[in-house]
């Protein structure tokens, strides 16, 4: 792809000099093609850098910035629906031009290709009983992980589960050697669930965590959802022009990330605390997913508060339903292994189908 | 550009898709049968089922790329269920669809007029939402070379035979009008061409025989004089085999069963040896259907919208009709008219109101530099066929003369319109961009 100039974009990235990002690196004797590769994320705006403009109508400000050819580009992100909303951002603000998007699914290529196969796990522990349910493991502090921290309080979760809550100092016991290794680089209050990062290899201790449970309560990383109530004032309470609370209601979001795909590459049953429809897309691309073990309706659960709380009762009739000794055996049946077998397999072979993009 | 809707370079390889399947087209005769009626059983649960199973074969991201185009092949008949117009099960199948929206669907008939019917539809609902209607020239095809994708028995590609040859010249007839299926107008023409002694003056066929023209019955010396076969043995075929086994097997799947690479022009005697066609359409604008008919007095003629009332053309008595007539316009053009354009024939058109106009509309030419073609414009269907036959008639009264001058200011546009269905490489459609609030925005040449 020599003659693709990628020009990376993270959350990160110093967005309002995008445009001279590009005019610099740009050779035209080299380059026929630009990609804006914001696959890491999926969201609707981008206000974190104070910019008040949707991530599409930055894109097309920043294209014309350049004085580039409009058709030399593709803007590539990690919302499942990219295309989708794309067409409807054109059609809802009347927008003449076109460039190329292209949803890229990162996180599953970057699991497969950077994370540890931790599949053997299941067959190595199946003879042995693990002290507890779920694992749930949390950075950020977003407001439904926030939610989820105070519903595993109250209802006594915790001591059901392995679990970070890293805003409230609730990690895993680390190991002198991996305590220092989480110091590096400085950490502060304010970025300290930075230490985990999700691009490589965990140290050992994260591993336990799936020694020592039997499935995922996954909290997924929701943007457009977490975002929500700034979002919500911004484009909802407050628009600048009717259009855009048009097109933050049609705006569709399905955003997966290492998360969900570790759990499927480690043989691990999840359920999901994800956006709308996560689980029928992810039957859509060949995956089972455990109705055999829970109710899975939360999927089809619109509003994201409703589908929140949908997914916290559920993990509570699950611990409440099985013991120890249940949820073993049920992991262990013919039933689910099949599953974890099957998803283990589509998922490497589909990591497959996927170009590599240097990550 | 459409980039977005067949571009998916950087996603899981295996569910791509080729272009063609986003667009997924839907014969109505699939669920309503073969025989062509107005009236329709429900079709609702099927389709629907149908749409769901296709779109749900796409990944949720792609699922907005899919289209459903819902043809009704080669007929411009209204297709009515429940009373109402098909657009009333395509709305409600774009609402109980998960991810399907009313812009996915669209509907295409042989109606070119169809938008017009759409919109004043979407206005007695109060509707805003809306599909795609679109009204297609199908059957172009037949006689557009460029079009073609015919095999004969051994798989070949075939070819069309035309007439390239448009030298002035006396000729022994002034018109053609050939028919089969015995439509009223058909048999109107067969007692207006006898009333005004004209006959004799054109290659003149009526292979198969009704007993009903549109302002009367045929006397039974009228009825004896019928059929009038000019182009059939009908002692070794029926007028249908005739027409589609031999003189037109692209029509239909007959192509399949010639030896033959090229298909020879059956209808270059009638072209060489007349001055114009007498295109007697397949529709005048008027729906076939039994609820159109008169029932007062055993008078049986044909009921027309005229002064916001429905009255009877012959008798004129008043009818009350069903609901969906109030909207209805149907305005089709059949290979009848596509062959005589390849073939540079001149002609006078007995068919639906605009005819003349929409082949300039869609970049023909037509006659009125040669004669009248104010019959065009004409509303009612039977004031509009006195006009027209007026015209034959008079036409019939030209000598060779002015005959050879007609037909040297008729060159050009001859040249013109064959050399524009020479050069298709798509079929002519008038969607929703060609109209405002459903009226035609008339380009004319």
């Amino acid at each position: 792809m020599e003659d693709v100039l990628r020009i990376l974009i993270t959350s990160g990235t110093n967005w309002k000099a995008l445009h001279e990002d590009i005019t610099r690196d740009y050779k035209p004797n080299i380059h026929t093609k630009i990609w804006l590769d914001f696959s890491t994320e999926s969201w609707f705006s981008i206000d974190n850098q104070k910019i008040n403009e949707t991530v599409y109508e930055f894109m097309h400000n920043t294209i014309k910035d350049t004085g580039l050819d409009w058709n030399l580009f593709t803007f590539i992100h990690g919302n499942v629906y990219t295309q989708y909303n794309y067409s409807i951002w054109r059609e809802i603000f009347n927008v003449e031009e076109e460039i190329k998007t292209a949803y890229y699914p990162l996180w599953h290529k970057m699991t497969a290709e950077m994370h540890l196969d931790f599949s053997y796990q299941n067959e190595k522990n199946k003879n042995t009983l693990r002290p507890y349910m779920f694992s749930c493991l949390n950075g950020a502090p977003r407001d439904h992980r926030v939610i989820t921290e105070q519903f595993m309080s109250e209802h006594k979760l915790k001591e059901k589960s392995r679990y970070t809550f890293y805003w409230k100092d609730e990690t895993l016991p680390f190991s002198e050697h991996t305590l220092n290794w989480r110091k590096w680089p400085k950490l502060e209050e304010f970025n300290k669930h930075r230490a985990i990062d999700s691009h490589k290899i965990q140290e050992p201790e994260f591993y336990k965590v799936f020694d020592d449970t039997y499935f995922d309560f996954i909290t997924e990383t929701l943007t457009t959802n977490e975002r929500f109530g700034v979002e919500l004032e911004k484009y909802v309470s407050n628009p600048p022009t009717p259009e855009y609370k048009q097109f933050f209601e049609s705006f569709k979001t399905i955003f997966i990330t290492e998360k969900l795909w570790r759990s499927i590459y480690y043989k691990r049953p999840f359920i999901l605390m994800g956006n709308h429809r996560t689980l029928e897309y992810l039957k859509g691309l060949g995956f089972k997913t455990f109705d055999c073990m829970w109710n899975e309706d939360y999927d089809m659960i619109f509003n994201p508060n409703e589908r929140e709380q949908a997914c916290l009762n559920l993990l509570k009739e699950v611990c409440d339903k099985y013991s120890i000794e249940s949820i073993h055996n049920k992991v262990y049946s013919e039933e689910v292994q099949h599953i974890l077998e099957h998803n283990y397999n589509l998922f490497k072979s589909l990591a497959e189908d996927i170009e590599v993009i240097n990550f | 550009m459409n980039y977005n809707n067949e571009w998916n370079e950087l996603n899981y390889k295996r569910f791509y898709r080729h272009k063609d399947q986003y667009n997924q087209k839907i014969s109505i005769m699939d669920y309503v049968g073969a025989e062509n009626t107005v009236y329709n059983d429900d079709i609702t649960d099927g389709l629907k089922e149908d749409i769901r199973t296709h779109l749900k074969s796409f990944t949720l991201e792609e699922r907005h790329k899919v289209n459903f185009i819902i043809q009704q092949g080669l007929e411009s008949d209204p297709v009515i269920i429940n009373d109402d117009w098909i657009f009333a099960i395509l709305h409600k199948i774009a609402e109980e669809v998960d991810d399907l929206t009313h812009k996915q669907i669209t509907f295409e008939t042989g109606n070119w007029n169809i938008n017009k019917v759409y919109n004043k539809w979407l206005t007695k609902n109060n509707i805003s939402e809306q599909i795609n209607v679109v009204g297609a020239f199908e059957l172009i095809r037949i006689y557009s070379p460029k079009l073609w994708d015919y095999h004969n028995k051994d798989g070949v590609l075939v070819d069309l035979d035309y007439r390239t040859d448009f030298t002035p010249k006396i000729k022994p007839y002034v018109y053609t009008a050939l028919n089969r299926a015995p439509h009223r107008h058909r048999m109107e023409l067969f007692l207006k061409l006898k009333e005004f002694g004209i006959l004799g003056k054109g290659m003149v066929s009526f292979n198969e025989v009704s007993t009903d023209a549109l302002s009367r019955e045929l006397t039974q010396e009228e009825i004896n004089m019928l059929p009038i076969t000019l182009d059939v043995d009908l002692e070794k075929s029926s007028p249908f085999e005739h027409i589609y086994g031999e003189t037109m097997p692209q029509a239909f799947s007959y192509m399949e069963q010639k030896e033959y690479d090229t298909v020879p022009n059956e209808f270059l005697n009638f072209f060489e040896n007349s001055y114009f066609s007498v295109v007697t359409e397949t529709k005048i604008g008027i729906p076939s259907t039994d609820d159109i008919y008169c029932d007062e007095n055993n008078c049986d003629g044909v009921v027309w919208p005229s002064e916001g009332k429905f009255k009877c053309i012959r008798c004129e008595t008043q009818k009350q009709m069903p609901e969906w007539t109030e909207i209805y316009d149907e305005k089709f053009i059949t290979e009848k008219t596509w062959r005589n354009l390849l073939n540079g024939h001149p002609m006078v058109w007995i068919g639906t109101r605009h005819t003349a106009k929409m082949l300039q509309h869609l970049g023909f030419k037509t006659f009125n530099s040669l004669w009248d073609e104010s019959y065009d414009e004409v509303r009612n269907p039977l004031d509009r066929f006195y006009m027209a036959t007026n015209i034959i008639n008079e036409l019939c009264q030209k000598t060779d003369e002015e005959w050879l001058e007609l037909q040297e200011k008729a060159l050009p546009i001859l040249k013109h319109n064959q050399n524009k269905m020479l050069e298709l490489e798509d079929i002519l459609r008038i969607t929703k961009e060609d109209t405002l609030h459903g009226e035609i925005k008339w380009k004319m040449s």
